[in-house]
């Protein structure tokens, strides 16, 4: 029974705090997962400032590599001493109608070794006509009077190289960007660690080149190789197969602004578990109280019961003893004792069923099984019921088939049948006869108990067995009864080895009620 | 032995008869002084007409008191490893350096690590205590964002970059790069581009674990000072050193034009970066110091010529930015050969000075391909040319009486007995540390040989423009 009660009120004290953290979990997630996008929002904002402070280092770099541009129709000198000091330009090209014309390619003799160098090194360039194509473009489409100038992205010397260049008409110079330079004048267009914003000291933005090694990066935030970043973001041309990334941030600050969120959920949580647990060791107190309470009073009735039982004995001995000894013909006093007599046994039954209800609770029902007819027992019985029958307009027919000497326990027997009639004689009284069936056969006694009252209604048939359930209507009004009869005598049934069970009959209430009582072979005399 | 030495013992020991038009000029403006002249000013008509010009620019000495207005950044490595002695050095160098400077002179602090402060931006160097306040603040973390903190460097430069001022980035590094571009060529090239702006780079490698590469081709392709300090203990040393160069500083921005006749061909320019094309010869020096000469030596080849005709080599011209009057000078000068049939003359018309500078780069060269026998792990083969170059310097040195190559050919011996994979860390850096020296192709003057050259460019009374 405790156990049980534990296990409920755990069970209901756990339910309500599990589907509050279950939900409380949720909303903090649901939470955090709107902070991460807001936060990403914000990252991805400060990301893109920062592809514009490149965009505009490139624009600027570009426009002094374009200011520096010799005139088209400069002599190789004039282009060899450009770059050679121009801190942006490594290494001029002249193209006219998509041919090289600088460096003099077309008299060997005449290069540079530099040139020499700068022509093995952008070979790829000029065989595949990329660069050309790209900035020569449609040949329709294009004003050509409109001198236009871009970058041109290419791959040698192991890693990427920049290339600017300017059109007019059909010519094209282009100028080889110094890769190094480059790089850090846009790196100088980058924020210092110290000079960044203040949200930067717990974060990191890396610029990565092509194959992925940081080239600049800022922010207070330590990254190691594994780090992966929150936000990633390819600049625009002509620095697309660059990154930038950033680290740190998203999560940080999610997290930062999530730890309010759920703190205040915890507590919650934590002072509904209290409030719960308080109420369940209340409710645990309470139900123990009153359990210990209903078993002092059992107690005491039982108690009660057993110092009934002695005196009851001996007024229904005397009254007996008195009934035997009273002249015949005096009626009066003997219906008078025959009163006395029918109460008491009455009141025996009643503490017979008590005792037995109070030793069923504590499971000490035995046994006591011993040969016997178990007509003679029923005879018996129905004879001490007799005088009370009678006296409420029942007859009573016995057809008594169960003649065999048998195992059983004649106290069960008695105390179960009494208990059937005494309802009948309660409720059934009636219908002014009870049919009293016993059969044997296959180490079985069965007796059927009819009645021709007004019966048990459908609903109510499998619930009369149940422990103090009364029948509640016009039938029951007005009789007295513990509602503990039909409990005990089915326990008792069973412990048996049978059964006491409502059989469905066409008038009135029909019990049966089985006995497993072996035979008793005697010896033939 | 190598082509190289023979070549040059030919021309060395050509001789001929002492010829009277024997010319070079010095040509002298208010702080500098213009020398072109020959290896030998005589030429062996029947030998290789291989002969080697001199352009020599010497900063005089100037007015007490006057030096020219700075525009400095100090960059400093802090990461990781140069937690401790290392870091309390550098910045106790650092702020013995601020104190060297005057009110007018910009200053600014950058330090990296993974990332990269700007601690002082670009500020005249008026609230001193600031700036040291700033610079002990510094504290060590993180890897080594080497171009970063150059990037840096150079745009705080910028901020007050003047022709007026003479611009230095001064970097610290004593480790690899490893965050952003790392490779030597690739800031050589970033060095290169700043040397066009106006700026130097000079760098001091710390320790023996830096890229002795990587630093001296930086500071080489920027006109700027490398040094290697082993013990953090002398990090003030070349801090001062540094400044007190920059301070003594004349004349910067220095582009020498070399026009050579028909016929006399510009081959190669010893042991520096310039532009040869066609008959042109263009390089350029950052920054010329008072009582030192900076100068290029170009290798020709002459057409042939009848004996004891004299042939003009070159026109030369050079201009700069006179720093102390903060105008813009021009020098011209020229020089020629005479030719002649006696190897006796043309050894007598040896200028030795001029010779050992030839010998010089010469020298380096061949230390430089030594090195690189030694990086390939032939360690016997560079030994061998370590001690051949060393017994060549030093036969040329007693040949010309000079102290530099006696100690480039000490140097050399040295070299060759450092190979062990242990001691080469070190020697390694000693010996770029040299070949740096040399090719930045500058040479202090000694108090009398100044003197002596001061008159004999008097007597040689070139024009000054």
């Amino acid at each position: 029974m405790r156990p049980r009660l534990v296990l409920l009120l755990a069970l209901i004290a756990v339910a309500p705090l599990a589907v509050a953290g279950w939900l409380g979990a949720r909303i903090v997630r649901d939470e955090q997962a709107v902070l991460q996008h807001e936060v990403r929002g914000l990252i991805v904002a400060q990301l893109r400032s920062v592809e514009a402070s490149l965009a505009a280092a490139v624009g600027t770099f570009h426009d002094h590599v374009v200011a520096e541009m010799p005139e088209d129709a400069s002599g190789p000198d004039v282009l060899r001493q450009r770059a050679w000091r121009s801190p942006y330009v490594v290494q001029y090209f002249r193209l006219d109608r998509g041919r090289l014309t600088f460096p003099p390619v077309a008299t060997a003799g005449r290069l540079t070794p530099a040139e020499r160098e700068a022509l093995r090194r952008t070979r790829e360039v000029w065989q595949s006509g990329a660069l050309v194509a790209e900035a020569l473009g449609d040949e329709k489409t294009r004003d050509p009077a409109e001198p236009t100038s871009g970058w041109y992205v290419g791959y040698w010397d192991n890693g990427l190289q920049w290339m600017v260049w300017r059109r007019r008409g059909d010519g094209l110079l282009v100028a080889e960007i110094n890769r190094a330079r480059f790089l850090a004048d846009l790196v100088a267009a980058l924020p210092e660690t110290d000079a960044a914003e203040p949200q930067m000291v717990q974060a990191r933005i890396r610029l990565v080149d092509n194959s992925g090694r940081p080239l600049y990066q800022w922010g207070g935030l330590k990254v190691d190789e594994e780090t992966q970043p929150d936000v990633r973001l390819n600049p625009g041309a002509p620095l697309s197969a660059w990154r930038l990334e950033y680290y740190g941030g998203a999560r940080a600050l999610g997290r930062t602004v999530t730890r309010g969120l759920l703190l205040n959920v915890t507590i919650g949580l934590l002072v509904l578990a209290a409030v719960v647990a308080a109420l369940a060791v209340y409710l645990y107190r309470e139900q123990s109280r009153e359990l210990r309470e209903a078993a002092q009073r059992v107690t005491f009735v039982n108690q009660v019961s057993h110092e009934l039982k002695t005196p009851l004995t001996s007024i229904r001995m005397y009254a007996e003893l008195l009934e035997d000894e009273l002249p015949d013909d005096d009626e009066r006093p003997r219906r008078h004792l025959e009163v006395i007599v029918a109460e008491s046994q009455r009141l025996s039954r009643l503490i017979a069923n008590v005792l037995t209800f109070g030793r069923a609770r504590r499971g000490r029902l035995r046994l006591h099984r011993q040969p016997a007819v178990a007509d003679d027992v029923v005879r018996k019985t129905l004879d001490r019921f007799r005088p009370a029958l009678l006296a409420q307009g029942m007859e009573v027919s016995f057809a008594a088939g169960a003649s065999r000497k048998a195992e059983m326990d004649t106290d069960i027997l008695e105390q179960v049948l009494g208990n059937v009639v005494s309802n009948a004689e309660k409720y059934a009284a009636g219908g002014g006869r009870l049919d009293v069936t016993t059969r044997q056969a296959d180490g079985r006694v069965e007796v059927i108990v009819a009645d021709h009252g007004p019966g048990i209604p459908e609903r109510e048939r499998q619930r009369i067995f149940d422990p103090f359930y009364r029948i509640g209507n016009a039938l029951t009004e007005g009789v007295s009864g513990t509602g503990i009869g039909l409990t005990i005598s089915r326990e008792l049934a069973r412990l048996h080895g049978g059964d006491l069970v409502l059989v469905p009959s066409a008038e009135g209430a029909c019990f049966r009620l089985t006995l497993s009582c072996p035979i008793v072979q005697e010896a033939t005399s | 032995m190598s082509v190289m030495l023979r070549m040059l013992s030919r021309v060395a020991v050509a001789a001929g008869v002492a010829g009277l038009a024997a010319a070079g000029t010095g040509v002298e403006a208010r702080s500098v002084r213009l020398d072109v002249e020959m290896s030998q000013s005589k030429v062996l008509v029947t030998g290789p007409r291989t002969a080697h010009l001199y352009v020599g620019v010497t900063g005089l000495d100037a007015p007490r008191g006057r030096r020219p207005a700075l525009n400095v950044a100090i960059v400093l490595d802090r990461s990781g490893s140069m937690s401790g002695r290392k870091l309390q050095e550098a910045k106790r160098a650092a702020a013995m350096a601020i104190g060297m400077l005057r009110g007018d002179d910009i200053v600014s602090v950058v330090t990296y690590e993974s990332t990269v402060d700007v601690l002082v931006p670009a500020t005249k160097a008026q609230d001193k205590a600031a700036i040291r306040r700033a610079i002990r603040s510094i504290g060590p973390a993180g890897r080594t964002a080497l171009f970063g903190g150059v990037s840096k460097g150079a745009r705080e430069l910028r901020k007050f970059l003047d022709e007026n001022r003479v611009n230095t980035l001064l970097l610290l590094s004593d480790g690899l790069a490893n965050v952003g571009p790392s490779s030597p060529g690739e800031l050589a090239r970033l060095g290169a581009s700043l040397a066009r702006e106006g700026i130097a780079v000079t760098t001091i490698g710390l320790g023996l674990d830096y890229n002795e590469d990587l630093m001296t081709r930086l500071a080489r392709a920027s006109d700027g000072n490398h040094f290697f300090v082993e013990n953090a203990s002398d990090l003030e040393y070349a801090f001062a050193t540094e400044f007190g160069d920059a301070l003594s500083a004349v004349a910067q921005e220095v582009d020498i034009h070399v026009v050579c006749p028909k016929g006399v061909r510009p081959v190669r320019v010893l042991g520096r970066d310039a532009l040869i094309s066609g008959q042109e010869v263009r390089t350029t020096m950052g920054q010329v110091f008072a009582d030192q000469t900076r100068y290029l030596v170009v290798e020709l080849t002459l057409p042939p010529q009848e004996p004891n005709t004299a042939l003009k080599v070159a026109d030369v011209e050079a201009t700069y930015r006179d720093l102390l009057t903060r105008q813009s000078e021009r020098l011209r000068g020229s020089t020629r050969v005479t030719f002649a049939s006696s190897q006796a003359a043309i050894k007598a018309s040896t200028n030795e000075k001029v010779m050992a500078e030839v010998v010089r780069q010469i020298g380096t060269e061949r230390n430089e391909v030594a090195m690189a026998l030694r990086d390939e792990g032939k360690v016997e083969e560079a030994r061998e040319a370590f001690v051949e170059n060393s017994r060549f310097l030093e036969q040329q040195a007693q040949e010309l009486d000079s102290d530099s190559l006696k100690k480039d050919a000490t140097a050399n011996a040295n070299a060759s007995r450092n190979l062990s994979k242990e001691e080469w860390r070190r020697e390694r850096k000693v010996q770029q540390e040299m070949q740096l020296k040399a090719k930045s192709q500058r040479n202090d003057l000694i108090k009398d040989e100044k003197a002596q050259q001061q008159k004999a460019g008097e007597a040689s009374g070139g024009t000054a423009r």
